[in-house]
């Protein structure tokens, strides 16, 4: 033993330098033009899918600058309207942007009458005009020759308050003539009017966002106090838009992963959000900045819709499903950046950025990544699997971060009954659900061919199972390392406790055990690391260039040092008999289960599928149940306490393994701070000097 | 614990206070005895009737130059068209838009950028702080005149006034002495009774004409410094003046041939060093263009861009870029801009009749190019360079939740003066084609550009393929981590891709191979060259070399040598390039999302040019046991730093030399040199250049983007942009049109293996990469580029007009002409039809 332990630190010395070793990771030398976010939720490099080709401004249009505009509408691919609010008209252009006519009044019963500084706008396919006139506190619906047909100006309605101040803001309209209006200080969701213009209905209300410590705070004032604080109430919406099979799309600036909705006749929700991050922009965001800003959402066939963050000027289009697809736009001075955009609309594939204080409005076309993605998503949606799978072939070639589209191949493989590649591609893609469904395929495959070599060996084994005993077994068993009291005792420990706690306690070597523990404690670093980088697919939820071995040993040393330290100092309040030697070496041994359970489970969960996952689950919870059975029997024969003792003892030393951590936390703050204030003097220092 | 920190802290400051005092002298007095040198007027040797107000001083065959010695303003006339350039607008006074500082700003020729004490950068014209004050003097030189600037007064300041003065004393030497009533109220204002104390206090707010009128009375009262240190004395007061802000600025004007040469000498810049001049601009407005003027401003953004007279796009931020990009060493910015880079040291202004080019001539690396329109400041259209003389950054100290910032600054000026050719073009010239031409021969002349491309001109156009060797990724082996070589491309796979490409009917490649020694595309410093195992080692690569040969195929290993991205054997403290901060350069990768510096990642280094030359002769006598006769350079003429190491500072015009230098070492030992970038001072040497610019980085501002670099360097170097296959283009017709606009090659990166082995590496911006997806569009652009540039294979382009939105022409030297079309629809141009998004090409070689 004593000649053992040199070579064994000094393996552990090497074991541990080179885990240290090679945490460089390296730089871009060069910037992609886009990004898009990976299922580990980095920021992984993209092409960009859409390329700013012109700017339409007043002056191209020839109608004089655009002052504050607003909003734009276009209609069927055929027409763009303006709303340049702060000019009081609309500007009606074709989709090559060449000027048809200005609205600026419109026909009121025979009199003239005018917007004033109007915020929203839509067009039914008959050209019919709704205007969310928002300054005259009305919604002016014009027909196609400009006489208004309905004005909505004071809804009244039991649901509506007595001083009730209309201020629409955003407007659509269903193809049954409903109208929807986003008014300004309204929380109870968007205003449904019937098509004759009576407000029928609120519908969609955000949910009360409550921050806890303010919610805490609020309870534990007085009703004076609460009077005076902010009220819990619902988020506005920002902006809304509807598809074509009449679903609204509501966005709001509430930072939360509802921010976009997808709303039925009912006013419920039923987006789904499946991608890898939720669809509300940007997830990733310094704590200066904040999260995204949403003011704009833009819905064409197939279920895609955009977003519009106009906190940096980004637009995030997301798939039915709520994959991210791409992100294009910044701000800046460039073609293709903005200083405050408000509205977005597609003509087409086309992409129309309006900017509020610039007054004009960017032209986006696709590139041919963009292009390709669009179409991958379209002929998916469509049922075109083939041609799907062709397009998201195309979308990996063009950007093999596109995590996504991996998926799409996948689904075309699996279909196909290349199973074996469908693996592959849904490995790539992260989608467990797929992944699985394709393993079982491959794996029934995979099995029904070798199924005969399998049997005849499994045959042969049985046939010579006698044999095998005889003649190998005995040897195996006999074989030196295998009699060896340091490895038999612990696994006779872990299914007699009883016997064998007693018999460490009062009979055995204590350095044996000690070292016996140190191992276990190796064995269960080694098992924890193994798990973390070779665990199947299915139950791996590690991102791999995160993965650090120094942490993991650290995960699993630490909580078994500060179990020792607080069932050590508890004890020996307590009248336990345990020495601290003692207490260390039960707590290790009690850890095997984990090792033998975990080592074959590393291997196994390589060739298990979803359902399978339960096993898993299953024998992991059983290997903790186990090993904290063992842990009871431990402390209860280590200190020689009675069993309701023990339970109370151990359920203290989970409250003190809190209280610790807490000292600790404050301790390293400390010296956080220590050390911040020593580097700032010497860099003050250095700096004078 | 806390007591015995706050003590501490105390003491140390303290201590820092008493030596911080000890160390600052001032020298103002130098400066305030410092005399002009010069005349305060001028006599004239010729007069123009036109230029009344002027006297002319120099003259030659096609210029005059006219000088106004109450204004400091010139003149200089073309002899050949009578066109008049001026310094500052003629009818300046009329300007309807700029007001205050800004009318100030349109009469002056100097305008100096300087820190004040507390670190923030304030302002100082030629007008308002020396032409007003008549601080200007004039010398005669040779075919010119000197001029000198003197800025600032020494003022009296509140500081010459005791905070605290008994009130004896006060009614004694101060009110009785004063009888005017103006100033007995202004000193009633300044002075509040303290009746316990019996003395009277100064109102520390005081200020404009308040404290005017105060300063005046005490002066009338006869109080002198002596009773200023009595009052202070008296009161145990400590009352220091802060020094005057004065300054001393020399401007040269010379007439060489038809251009007008303006030199900034640097050590005539004086300045003290409590106010050190952070950025100098000249001649702002000079040739400046009218509000009813047509013309345009030439702004080298990219391969250069053109900015309408009054396009009416003052809603816009103003052009201004640093010329070969920031300086990694001084680039405080944590957003991240995508433009393009201004890589030629010009600028210039076309007028109807007559054109100007500036050629910034020395200083250029620290120069930035500045240009507006009119509607923001004033009604007038400009461009003007501005070169940094000492550059300023601040260590921020944190602690206990405060902050405080100290500036640093450069220890030295630049070592250089700061140096402008303007040149004149008469009528015929005034266009962008001829000042490039003239640009071109300027450059051929003095010996900064040279034929050095390696085409026979009836070969096919090369195709430029940049393969990707391998990669370093970080793998693990049960937790064990460990760096690996990914290979990408080994040399075996290399040679597939050629043989490929070759049997497409790709003839002529020009192949840039990176990623291919000491650790892959993050290559070790390059002290000694170690072929990697992971693509074929000495062996593979040595194999590849003997295949290539008699293919028509050259081959340009990549090297970077100013940038560190793989630390080992590399000394962080030693080599890298210091920050003014006195931290080393580190330029961390960006975070695409957040579109800052994510300092969670390990950065890369800048190495100290001083290192720059050592690396250059180890990297040099390391490839010459290989049998290389063509070498490509990642970074030597695509960035520029300087090193700010205390007591040893490299600034960046010094950095220019070092990098010119390692390129002619480069030149010397008869390698071809390929160039990534393509900075103007790499010309000299460079046989090919990458990753040039195919037009502007569209700031909105600009109108136009054009080939202005192409236009000088074609001909001399073969170029190609960014690889198509990691550039944004609607569709790849696009890209073939924009080869054609240009003369520009094809370019594309590639590896053999696919391009999903980059996932999830910190290589993943080479997310398109695998060359069976390319290689027939590859192909196919290629020999549609090849169709129409074979014909003008090594010809200049004479010139470049856009002939409608989307339809531009380009005339090579030899009379054959490309008419590209972008537009979605067709058009007809000088009679012919071209297809949308097609191109035309017609003439007959000459």
């Amino acid at each position: 033993m004593i000649k053992g332990k040199r070579p064994f630190f000094v393996i552990l010395l090497i074991l541990f330098i080179s885990l240290s070793l090679g945490y460089h990771s390296n730089v871009y030398a060069y910037y992609a033009p886009s990004y898009n976010y990976s299922y580990w939720r980095d920021s992984v490099a993209a092409p960009e899918a859409y390329e700013a080709t012109q700017i339409i401004d007043g002056k191209s249009l020839g109608v004089g600058s655009l002052k504050e505009p607003s909003d734009i509408y276009v209609l069927n691919n055929e027409s763009v309207y303006i709303l340049d609010s702060g000019n009081n008209r609309i500007i009606v252009t074709d989709t090559d942007f060449n000027l048809i006519r200005i609205i600026d009044s419109f026909d009121n019963n025979g009199r003239i009458d005018h917007f004033s500084n109007p915020q929203g706008i839509f067009v039914t396919e008959s050209h019919h005009i709704y205007v969310a006139d928002t300054d005259n506190k009305r919604v002016v619906h014009l027909d196609d020759k400009l006489k208004a047909v309905t004005i909505i100006d004071s809804p009244e309605s039991e649901l509506l308050p007595q001083n009730f101040e209309f201020k629409p803001a955003k407007i659509v309209v269903d193809k049954a003539g409903r109208i929807y209006v986003m008014a300004i200080g309204v929380f109870d969701g968007f205003m449904e009017f019937s098509p004759d213009g009576v407000f029928t209905t609120f519908i969609g209300a955000n949910r009360v966002k409550v921050d806890p410590i303010e919610y805490l705070w609020k309870l534990l004032s007085t009703r004076e106090q609460r009077s005076q604080m902010v009220q819990f109430v619902p988020t506005e919406f920002t902006n809304l838009d509807i598809d074509e099979d009449g679903f609204i799309y509501a966005v709001s600036a509430d930072n939360t992963d509802e921010d976009v909705k997808r709303l039925n006749a009912q006013g419920i929700d039923i987006l789904r959000r499946d991608g890898y991050v939720p669809p509300r922009g940007d997830i990733r965001y310094t704590s200066e900045e904040g999260p995204s800003r949403l003011i704009d959402i833009d819905v064409t066939d197939s279920e895609i819709y955009s977003v519009l963050d106009a906190k940096r000027g980004r637009i995030f289009t997301y798939n039915g499903d709520g994959y991210l697809l791409y992100i294009f736009g910044r701000l800046g001075n460039r073609l293709g950046e903005f200083d405050t955009p408000v509205a977005i609309e597609r003509i087409g594939d086309n992409f129309l950025v309006l900017d509020k204080t610039l007054g004009e409005i960017t032209v986006f076309e696709p590139t041919e990544y963009g292009r390709v993605v669009n179409e991958a998503i379209r002929s998916y949606y469509q049922g075109d699997e083939e041609r799907a799978a062709e397009m998201f072939a195309k979308a990996v070639n063009l950007n093999a971060n596109f995590e996504y589209a991996y998926g799409g191949i996948g689904k075309a493989y699996l279909r196909k009954g290349d199973y074996e590649k469908a693996v592959e591609y849904f490995k790539e893609s992260m989608d467990r659900k797929n992944y699985s469904k394709a393993y079982i395929l491959y794996r029934r495959e995979t099995l029904r061919e070798y199924f005969p070599l399998l049997m005849t060996i499994l045959c042969i084994l049985i046939l010579c199972t006698p044999l095998i005993r005889k003649y190998i077994w005995r040897h195996i068993k006999e074989l030196s390392l295998f009699r060896r009291e340091e490895l038999r005792y612990p696994l006779r420990l872990t299914v007699h406790p009883y016997d064998e706690y007693w018999e460490l306690k009062y009979r055995r070597d204590k350095r044996v055990n000690l070292i016996i523990s140190f191992v276990i404690l190796a064995l269960l670093c080694i098992t924890r690391i193994l798990q973390v980088q070779y665990n199947g697919f299915l139950v791996n939820y590690n991102n791999p260039r995160d993965f650090n071995s120094i942490l993991e040993i650290v995960y699993v040393v630490l909580p078994v040092l500060f179990w020792c330290i607080a069932n050590w100092s508890l004890t020996t309040l307590m009248d336990g008999e345990g020495k601290f030697s003692e207490i260390f070496i039960s707590t290790c041994f009690a850890l095997t289960p984990l090792i033998l359970i975990g080592i074959p489970w590393v291997l196994l969960s390589n060739y298990i599928s979803a359902e399978e996952v339960t096993f898993y689950n299953f024998f992991q919870s059983f290997a903790a149940l186990w090993c904290l059975y063992l842990l009871f029997v431990g402390n209860m024969t280590v200190h020689q306490f009675t069993p309701s003792k023990t339970v109370g003892t151990m359920a203290l030393t989970v409250g003190t393994i809190g209280f610790l951590a807490f000292l600790c936390l404050l301790f390293f703050n400390l010296i956080q701070q220590l050390l911040s204030f020593a580097v700032t003097v010497v860099r003050e220092i250095l700096l004078r000097f | 614990m806390k007591l015995s920190k706050r003590l501490f802290l105390c003491t140390l400051c303290l201590l820092i206070f008493v030596t911080g005092c000890s160390t600052s002298t001032t020298t103002g007095d130098d400066l305030q005895d410092m005399q002009l040198e010069g005349e305060p007027t001028l006599t004239a040797a010729f007069t123009n009737p036109l230029l009344q107000d002027m006297k002319g001083i120099a003259e030659n065959d096609y210029l005059q130059l006219y000088i106004n010695d109450k204004t400091a303003e010139i003149a200089v006339l073309d002899k050949r068209n009578g066109y008049i350039w001026r310094s500052n607008p003629a009818d300046r006074d009329g300007d309807p838009i700029a007001s205050g500082e800004k009318k100030d700003l349109l009469s002056a020729q100097v305008n100096l950028e300087f820190c004040n004490e507390f670190g923030q950068f304030n302002y100082a014209n030629s007008y308002t702080d020396s032409i007003s004050y008549g601080q200007v003097a004039y010398t005669l030189i040779p075919d010119g005149v000197k001029v000198i600037y003197k800025f600032g007064t020494v003022e009296k300041t509140i500081e010459d006034l005791p905070k605290m003065i008994s009130k004896e004393r006060f009614e004694e030497k101060i009110l009785s002495k004063i009888d005017n009533n103006t100033l007995l109220r202004a000193l009633r204002i300044a002075y509040r009774e303290d009746k316990e104390n019996g003395v009277y206090v100064r109102n520390d707010g005081l200020a404009g004409l308040q404290l005017k009128r105060a300063l005046e009375a005490f002066e009338i009262a006869g109080y002198t410094e002596e009773d200023l240190a009595y009052d202070l004395a008296e009161h145990n007061l400590a009352q220091t003046k802060p020094a005057p802000r004065l300054f001393f600025v020399t401007l040269e004007y010379k007439l060489e041939g038809d251009s007008l040469v303006v030199r900034v000498p640097v050590d005539e810049i004086r300045y003290l060093k409590e106010y050190p001049v952070h950025q100098i601009s000249i001649l702002n407005f000079f040739g400046a263009g009218g509000p009813n003027e047509e013309g345009a401003l030439f702004v080298p953004d990219g391969s250069g861009a053109l900015i309408y007279f009054n396009n009416g796009k003052s809603k816009y931020p103003p052009y201004r870029q640093e010329i070969y990009g920031m300086d990694l060493t001084v680039d405080n910015t944590e957003f991240l801009v995508k433009a393009e880079k201004a890589r030629m040291p010009i600028f210039g202004i076309i007028k109807k009749n007559s054109a100007l080019l500036g050629i910034i001539e020395e200083g250029a690396s620290v120069a930035a190019v500045n240009a507006d329109v009119s509607g923001r400041d004033n009604s007038y259209n400009y461009v003007y360079p501005s070169f940094y003389v000492i550059h300023k950054d601040d260590v921020v100290l944190q602690g206990e939740g405060q902050k405080r910032s100290f500036p640093r600054y450069q220890e030295e000026p630049m070592k250089t003066d700061f140096v402008v050719r303007y040149v004149f073009l008469d009528d015929k010239d005034a266009s962008y084609e001829e000042m490039a031409k003239y640009y071109q021969q300027y450059l051929i002349k003095n010996g900064m550009l040279k034929e050095n491309r390696t085409e026979a001109s009836n070969d096919d156009i090369p195709f430029y393929l940049h393969l990707v060797g391998s990669i370093p990724t970080l793998k693990h082996f049960v937790g064990v981590p460990y760096r690996a070589l990914e290979p990408l491309t080994t040399f075996e796979q290399a040679k597939t891709i050629l043989s490929e490409l070759q049997q497409a009917g790709v003839n002529n490649i020009k192949l840039k191979y990176s990623g291919w020694f000491n650790g892959g595309e993050h290559h070790k410093v390059p002290k000694s060259i170690s072929v990697d195992g992971a693509i074929g080692g000495l062996k593979g690569l040595n194999d590849f070399l003997e295949y290539i040969k008699g293919k028509n195929i050259s081959f340009y290993p990549d090297v970077a040598l100013l940038r560190v991205y793989n630390t080992s054997g590399f000394n962080e403290t030693r080599e890298a390039a210091r920050r003014l901060t006195a931290l080393p350069a580190a330029v961390y990768p960006i975070d695409l999302a957040l579109n800052r510096r994510d300092r969670d990642r390990s950065p890369s280094y800048v190495l100290s040019p001083r290192y720059v030359g050592k690396y250059v002769e180890k990297m040099l006598s390391g490839i010459a046991r290989l049998d290389f006769d063509g070498i490509s350079l990642r970074d030597l003429a695509d960035e520029l730093n300087s090193d700010y190491r205390k007591n040893n500072q490299i600034d960046r015009t010094e950095s220019e030399k070092i990098s010119i230098q390692a390129l002619d070492e480069i030149y010397k030992s008869g390698l071809n040199i390929m160039v990534k970038g393509g900075n103007a001072y790499a010309w000299r040497y460079a046989t090919d250049i990458t990753d040039l610019s195919l037009g502007n980085s569209k700031y909105k501002i600009e109108d136009e983007a054009i080939p202005f670099y192409q236009m000088v360097i074609r001909g001399f170097i073969e170029y190609t942009g960014t690889p198509y296959n990691l550039s944004t283009y609607t569709n790849y017709r696009h890209y073939v049109l924009k080869c054609l606009e240009y003369g520009s090659n094809v370019h594309f990166v590639w590896s053999y293996e696919p391009s999903h082995k980059v996932k999830d590496t910190d290589f993943d911006y080479l997310y398109s990469i695998y060359y069976k997806e390319w290689i027939d569009l590859a192909t196919e652009i290629y020999q549609q580029v090849n169709e129409a540039l074979k014909r003008v294979n090594g010809q200049k382009i004479i010139s470049h007009q856009k002939i409608e939105d989307g339809v531009f022409k380009t005339v090579y030297e030899n009379g054959i002409y490309v008419i590209v079309n972008y537009n979605r629809t067709p058009v007809t141009v000088e009679g012919v039809r071209i297809e949308a998004e097609d191109f035309y090409v017609g003439g007959d070689a000459k």
